[in-house]
């Protein structure tokens, strides 16, 4: 069966690729809404002051949008990501988010939580800002150890239900734990 | 008379920046509004003077917590110094209640022999020690976390530590920190950053 990792997506420059030739490593894979979305500004400002201590800590990665691919650009200069260690690439064609069951629909962007949170994150300054891509499709996160294995996923279940960075950070620490006790032990057997 | 008072308190409490204190003159004027609403009806107003008291005692709980909240916090001198070590970003209040989710353990020499459980974790606050992992030795220095291996897996401890006599150290058991941490996002963060400069060191 082909996995989502297997499916085609459009990095920066406009060329085809596969998520799975962006994971390498223990991977951080964020799957974001459209290109001027203002849950996915609150997303940033939540866990941009996290991304140095995940790279630290060995993760590699990747925003994947589902606008255009020249939205990239514009997505980095509006949120002055300049960081080239993380990897922006896009999927307009929606494979990704469907293929790992990403939430889709009129209620999860106008249902009631949702348009508590989209008043809250307007009167904090977040607003859209254009609409260049799927406008109700949701976002969400997975976390990939080493050998690809999902040890770790959040999905927004409704617009403003972005990832808590403490758990995010929380399972990347496990993970890194894990694989370190482990290779303790073989250098110890050995 | 006494309608016209009450609400030049609540006036004035409106236009007052501090909350304590817009709280305050609520509660004098919510007294006011039950004089009025006792003495100038030819039946006391009970509907207008139960309304009075409880925002009074809703004022009355938020001004304790207020309260609370702004009580001095008292700190050693390394217990401030170790703050502006490893947490400066942290708000002095959450570092004291951090502190207070755990103990300093301090005099004795503290050991933890390698492979044995451990349920604790430990936080270098002054004085020596050495940690041996694979044969490899170093110092502990000030700021170090021991044990974060053990907190994060449940496992043993994959490292010899032994401090020197009269190293301070604060030790916290793993459950109740996790469960503090769980409602302490910001000291989470902060424990976290100390546990990812272990794990990457490739330390326990």
């Amino acid at each position: 069966m082909e996995s989502y990792l297997d499916l085609t997506i459009i990095d920066e420059e406009g060329a085809e690729t596969t998520l799975g030739s962006l994971c390498v490593g223990v991977s951080l894979c964020v799957f974001l809404r459209h290109w001027g979305c203002a849950e996915c500004s609150l997303l940033l400002h939540r866990l941009e002051p996290r991304l140095s201590e995940l790279i630290a800590l060995g993760a590699r990665i990747v925003f994947i949008g589902l606008g255009s691919a020249q939205g990239i650009a514009s997505f980095r200069a509006k949120h002055r990501f300049t960081r080239e260690d993380i990897c922006i690439v896009t999927d307009p064609t929606l494979s990704l988010h469907n293929a790992l069951g990403l939430e889709r629909g009129l209620m999860k962007v106008q249902g009631p939580k949702a348009l508590f949170n989209r008043a809250k994150l307007g009167l904090q300054g977040y607003k859209n800002q254009s609409e260049d891509g799927d406008l109700l499709q949701q976002g969400g996160a997975v976390l990939l150890d080493a050998g690809r294995e999902e040890i770790w996923r959040h999905k927004n279940t409704y617009f403003g239900d972005v990832l808590d960075p403490n758990e995010l950070v929380e399972a990347v620490l496990q993970e890194r734990a894990r694989s370190s006790l482990s290779s303790k032990v073989s250098s110890g057997s050995q | 008379m006494l309608i016209h008072i009450a609400n030049l308190i609540i006036l004035a409490s409106f236009l007052v920046g501090d909350v304590m204190w817009l709280r305050s003159l609520s509660i004098i004027g919510g007294g006011v509004w039950v004089c009025y609403f006792s003495t100038e009806f030819t039946e006391i107003n009970w509907s207008g003077i139960g309304w009075n008291v409880l925002f009074t005692l809703i004022n009355v709980w938020y001004i304790t917590q207020l309260i609370l909240e702004r009580r001095p916090i008292s700190l050693t001198e390394r217990e401030r110094e170790l703050k502006h070590l490893i947490a400066p970003d942290l708000e002095l209040r959450e570092w004291s209640k951090l502190l207070k989710a755990g103990e300093v353990v301090s005099g004795e020499a503290i050991q933890i022999i390698e492979g044995s459980p451990l349920d604790s974790v430990y936080l270098m606050m002054s004085g020596s020690g050495q940690r041996t992992l694979n044969g490899v030795s170093e110092e502990l220095s000030i700021g170090q976390l021991i044990g974060a291996l053990p907190y994060l897996t449940g496992g043993s401890s994959p490292e010899h530590v032994e401090s020197l006599p009269g190293t301070q150290l604060i030790r916290w058991s793993n459950n109740a920190l996790k469960a503090y941490l769980n409602g302490a996002p910001e000291s989470r963060a902060v424990f976290q950053r100390l546990l990812g400069a272990e794990v990457s060191n490739n330390r326990g």
